[in-house]
């Protein structure tokens, strides 16, 4: 009775500090991120699709579970909870044979296999539901005391069926459970017989091609993304489960002091946590994880919290992205520009050469009002690990309601609709189809409708520019394309076509007043071309005409002052200015 | 009829039902079989009706189907039973506000001429330059099943692409693989061979294949590919060749032989296809436009041919134009004539090659005996048509459309008859087409009729295809003109 109280309290302090922690720790945006990984539909033929293959009822709990993890508490929760359900029957096993005490911590050390798993993206979450799974089938094997043998070639056999290597681990487990358990000749015979029907089931999976190599067949790689190389440690994490059977196992035979015994148990398990976590990174902050949070924060339209996020990390390119995003859907982009380090127009879009997914120019391409290279973009990203990214799969679905592609935007919205999270996006944008008039009067939609009457043209060929002077030649009221077209000849360094840019736009819905950096511009232009073309045709009047304000005009006077009195070092007081940016940056 | 009909509901239903009245229209049925000729041997073609309302089927007076969510499936027994007639006659009755209504009935004929078995098929998501998840699969045709040939799962989500049989022989084949693992894969008669067909002497590694009837030779295009994304253009994307030629592979030597007439610098030579006898090579050719992407527009593929001789490996010393689609200011791709040699079909569009993409392509044919050529009016829609094959018959040519949803591609089968008449054609069937293909998120692409199932386990092309390094493909020292 006190043994049980004891346990009971201790699963129950090991719970409570999994889930304090995994709150207290925040947001973990690699296990947000997955939820972008997959669109789970509640449509029983999405979910027969997946229970016909190998590993199939594995990958579906795993995309039922994902699909709550928009919200970055769930996520943690539900992690620690699935860490919390395979430590459990993990130990069960043990209590029954009295080596309860001894196999605590060992069996709790599982938990950190299960968090590790979870924070590696190429990994499917199937893995994280496998390994539960395995610890299951072991909890259900060591309460089966006749028949043993068969019931476990039947767990096997459904175990690979429902979760692929899973099967091989189970096997291993039940090995190592049976043979330093008391089971005597016949668990000599277990010890092999289960790797070896587990073994050749898996490779039977790779004789009819359900996977490419006999690493995958057998191992966690069969839930990886066949591209991602398999870190060790996550081999490690995933073979911890028979690991920790053997130690439990073994202790006792070699130290006969339960207090040693408890004791090397304890050191054992400490080691293996901290050397997983340690080989991970866990809990460590990483330019992944970085771009996972603005992603959740631009899908979720956080535009303030995206900036501030994105802010210390401008000198990469993608998290300027981000971050120039985030001011021009706040509509101070161009106001604001040189309040941040930019480095070249590449700050505000970063295109790789091979356009396989790269969410990000997706989300500023449809912030420009460039729906074809959106669409391009976002159907590339689309195509993500476990299904289809949702919030990519929204902008396909956006720009081909703006094309009139309603029979197209009608498949991707019967798809989402039946996602719950994204139900009533579906069910508000299904309003627009085969309806131009409702489509034409909505912000957005009607905005990139407009857009699309633009001159034809390949697009980002060579660079967005390009694109944007189409644009806003059909649509100058669009400001988020004024304003990315600003700011992208701002970063070019292309005083001309600022000055033609603002010649052209100055004045229009888009651009009632000139930003302060566009004034800069063409107080410089002003000047370049008066002092060294000999032309005056951009002289100060044109500038006070074209919404440079008097107060700028006092402040470039200063700027070229301390220039001169400086013999032309960088005068840090302007370091905000377009004008630092052009000479200095 | 009512009464007929009525008699029928009243001897069929469990429940009561009679027909009181008649909707002078043809019900909304999808896919579209009305008219359709279909060949004997085919899967049931189940189908939805698309009204609101229970709804009945009644076939051919004998038969009734009650619907499903709209779905009418029909068994396949009474689908055998059916098919030995020349004309099924299908009739759908609606419940409209509890009072039931007969539409117009339609019918389906049979011809006679049965088609082959089985098509093999890429399916990729239509996407712009992405993919994830790809593979060539093979469909039975007399049933549902589809099977995989080969799935990029196994090769580290590489391109896969072209699948050609030769002569629609599931053991001869030859396919491309791009990215990780790549180059060409021959399966030849219960081999499979990985091939690296780039050379010095070719502007790429090898693209379009077309096999010799002989098998001894597969004619292929090197093609300098780009595509370019429209701004807004309903085509969406451009893909066009800055440079190309056509090629023949000697399967024994592997070996690259050419034509000078085939490889020049001023055309664009592709899409090579050998007659039935084997004494023509048919091809596109256009004249090289300079600047490309921006002319892009003014690139104008007329149908050509070269006589080849497979004993010597020799090729004519003059090109005839079969089809001079640039002096009528259009294009054309994928010519393929019929196992007959009466026919040949080919891709019509405004400019370019490359036809999936182009809104206004359309199937035509030329009567080879006559000259004579014209679009195949049935089988062609508002938007593309594109990519088909023979089957080994002649009666049957099976096309990529993209008539449903201006996006996904769905293989359409249609008719042929001796004289070169074409009827409607019909979509490739499906336990529940509505369902399928609306949740299918896939292109059906390069459609090819094969005689039988590929038989080769994709485990082992995929150990071929990782394992392999491959055999470099050498250049013909000595070509013959």
């Amino acid at each position: 009775m006190r043994n049980r109280t004891i346990e009971s309290c201790a699963f129950l302090l090991l719970a409570a500090v999994m889930i304090i922690a995994a709150c207290a720790s925040g947001p973990n945006w690699f296990l947000v991120a997955r939820e972008q990984q997959q669109l789970f539909t509640f449509d029983l033929n999405y979910a027969a699709d997946l229970m016909w293959s190998v590993g199939g009822l594995t990958s579906l709990i795993a995309r039922f579970i994902v699909q709550f993890f928009h919200s970055p508490t769930i996520a943690s929760i539900a992690i620690s909870i699935l860490a919390f359900l395979t430590v459990l029957p993990a130990w069960l096993p043990f209590r029954r044979q009295d080596k309860a005490a001894s196999a605590f911590p060992l069996c709790a050390s599982l938990a950190v296999s299960v968090m590790v798993m979870s924070n590696l993206l190429p990994l499917h979450f199937d893995a994280v539901i496998a390994f539960l799974l395995s610890a299951l089938a072991l909890c259900a094997y060591s309460g089966i005391s006749r028949h043993r043998s068969a019931t476990g070639i039947f767990i096997i056999a459904a175990l690979y069926l429902a979760a692929g290597p899973s099967a091989f681990l189970f096997a291993l487990s039940a090995s190592a459970y049976d043979l330093l358990g008391e089971g005597g000749k016949g668990s000599i015979i277990t010890a092999v017989l289960f790797p070896a029907v587990a073994l050749m089931l898996c490779l039977a999976s790779l004789f009819f091609g359900v996977v490419p190599t006999a690493a995958t067949a057998i191992g966690p790689a069969f839930y990886c993304e066949p591209t991602a190389k398999l870190p060790a440690y996550i081999q490690a994490a995933w073979y911890s489960l028979p690991l920790v059977v053997l130690l439990v196992g073994a202790i006792p035979k070699i130290i006969h002091s339960k207090i040693i015994g408890i004791t090397v148990a304890t050191i054992f398990s400490f080691a293996l946590a901290i050397a997983l976590t340690t080989l991970s990174g866990y809990g460590k902050r990483s330019p992944q994880a970085n771009i996972c949070q603005y992603e959740y924060l631009c899908g979720n339209e956080r535009w303030d919290e995206l900036e501030k996020a994105s802010r210390p990390h401008m000198y990469q390119y993608v998290d300027a992205n981000y971050h120039n995003l985030a001011l021009a859907q706040q509509g101070k982009l161009a106001e604001t520009l040189f309040k941040y380090p930019q480095h070249t127009s590449q700050s505000i879009i970063f295109l790789m050469k091979s356009e396989q997914s790269n969410p990000v120019a997706a989300h500023v391409l449809f912030a420009m009002g460039n729906v074809a290279a959106a669409q391009n973009i976002a159907f590339n990203s689309m195509q993500s690990f476990c299904g289809y990214c949702p919030e990519m799969m929204k902008i396909v679905t956006m720009t081909d309601i703006m094309r009139g592609s309603y029979n197209t935007a009608e498949k991707y919205l019967d798809m989402l609709e039946k996602a719950p999270h994204y139900r009533a996006w579906a069910r508000k944008y299904k309003t627009f189809l085969y309806d131009d008039k409702a489509v034409e009067n909505d912000p957005v939609l009607g905005n990139g409708r407009k857009n699309l009457q633009c001159s034809e043209g390949f697009v980002i060929d060579p660079n967005p520019m390009d694109d944007l002077n189409r644009i806003l030649e059909v649509n100058q009221s669009d400001a988020k394309a004024m304003e990315y077209g600003l700011s992208f000849l701002l970063l070019e360094k292309d005083i001309t076509n600022v000055q033609k840019f603002i010649d052209r736009h100055y004045g229009t819905a888009a651009m009632p007043e000139l930003p302060t950096p566009a004034q800069e511009a063409l107080l410089f232009f002003s000047d370049y071309s008066i002092n060294v073309l000999g032309d005056d045709s951009v002289d100060r009047q044109y500038c006070l005409n074209h919404g440079v304000t008097q107060s700028t005009i006092s402040l470039f006077e200063r700027f070229q002052q301390e220039t001169l009195d400086n013999s032309g070092a960088a005068p840090q007081s302007f370091r905000n200015t377009y004008w630092y940016y052009m000479l200095y940056e | 009829m009512i009464a007929a009909v009525s008699a029928l509901m009243a001897s069929c239903s469990s429940g009561s039902m009679n027909i009181t009245g008649s909707v002078d229209d043809y019900p909304k049925i999808w896919p579209d079989y009305k008219d359709a000729v279909i060949p004997s041997n085919i899967a049931p073609l189940n189908f939805s009706y698309s009204g609101e309302g229970e709804a009945v089927l009644i076939i051919d007076g004998k038969y009734r189907i009650n619907a499903r969510n709209g779905l009418f499936k029909i068994t396949k027994r009474t689908w055998k039973e059916l098919m030995g007639q020349e004309h099924i006659e299908f009739m759908i009755a609606s419940d409209e506000s509890g009072e039931w209504m007969s539409y117009k009935p339609f019918q389906i004929n049979v011809s006679k001429d049965e088609i082959d078995p089985y098509i093999s098929y890429r399916l990729i998501p239509p996407g712009y330059q992405g993919w994830k998840r790809m593979g060539i699969y093979q469909r039975d045709l007399t049933g549902y099943k589809q099977t995989p040939i080969y799935e990029n799962k196994l090769g580290n989500e590489n391109c896969v692409n072209c699948h050609t049989p030769c002569n629609g022989d599931p053991e001869k084949r030859v396919f491309h693989l791009r990215a990780d693992f790549g180059g060409t894969i021959l399966a030849n008669d219960g081999t499979l061979e990985k091939l690296n067909t780039k050379t010095d002497s070719t502007i790429s590694a090898l693209v379009y294949p077309f096999w010799h009837p002989s098998g001894k030779y597969i004619a292929f295009s090197v093609n300098s590919t780009r595509q370019s994304f429209f701004s807004h253009d309903p085509n969406r994307i451009e893909v066009f060749d800055s440079a190309s030629d056509v090629v023949v592979y000697d399967v024994e030597k592997k070996e690259l032989f050419w034509s000078p007439l085939t490889k020049t610098s001023s055309e664009f030579e592709t899409f090579p296809a050998f007659s039935p006898d084997g004494r023509w090579m048919y091809f596109c050719s256009s004249k090289a436009v300079e600047k490309m992407p921006d002319d892009y527009a003014k690139a104008k593929y007329s149908l050509k041919r070269i006589a080849f001789n497979a004993e010597d490996c020799s090729f004519g010393d003059s090109l005839e134009t079969v089809f001079d689609a640039a002096a009528m200011d259009r294009s054309v791709s994928f010519p393929r004539v019929s196992p007959d040699g009466r026919f040949l079909c080919f891709t019509c569009h405004g400019y370019g090659n490359f036809s999936i993409w182009h809104k206004d392509a359309d199937l035509w044919m030329i009567d080879l005996e006559t000259g004579e050529a014209s679009p195949m009016g049935p089988a062609n829609s508002s938007d593309v048509d594109s990519y088909h094959s023979w089957s080994r018959n002649g009666r049957w040519i099976v096309f990529s459309s993209r008539r449903d949803d201006g996006l996904y591609t769905k293989p359409y089968i249609c008719h042929v008859d001796e004289e070169g008449h074409v009827s409607k054609p019909f979509l490739l069937p499906q336990k529940n087409p509505k369902r399928y293909y609306h949740n299918l998120m896939f292109s059906y692409n390069i459609p090819e009729f094969m005689v039988g199932k590929v038989r080769t386990n994709q485990a082992r092309s995929a150990s071929v295809i990782r394992t392999e390094t491959g055999v470099d493909v050498n250049v013909r020292t000595v070509m013959k003109p």
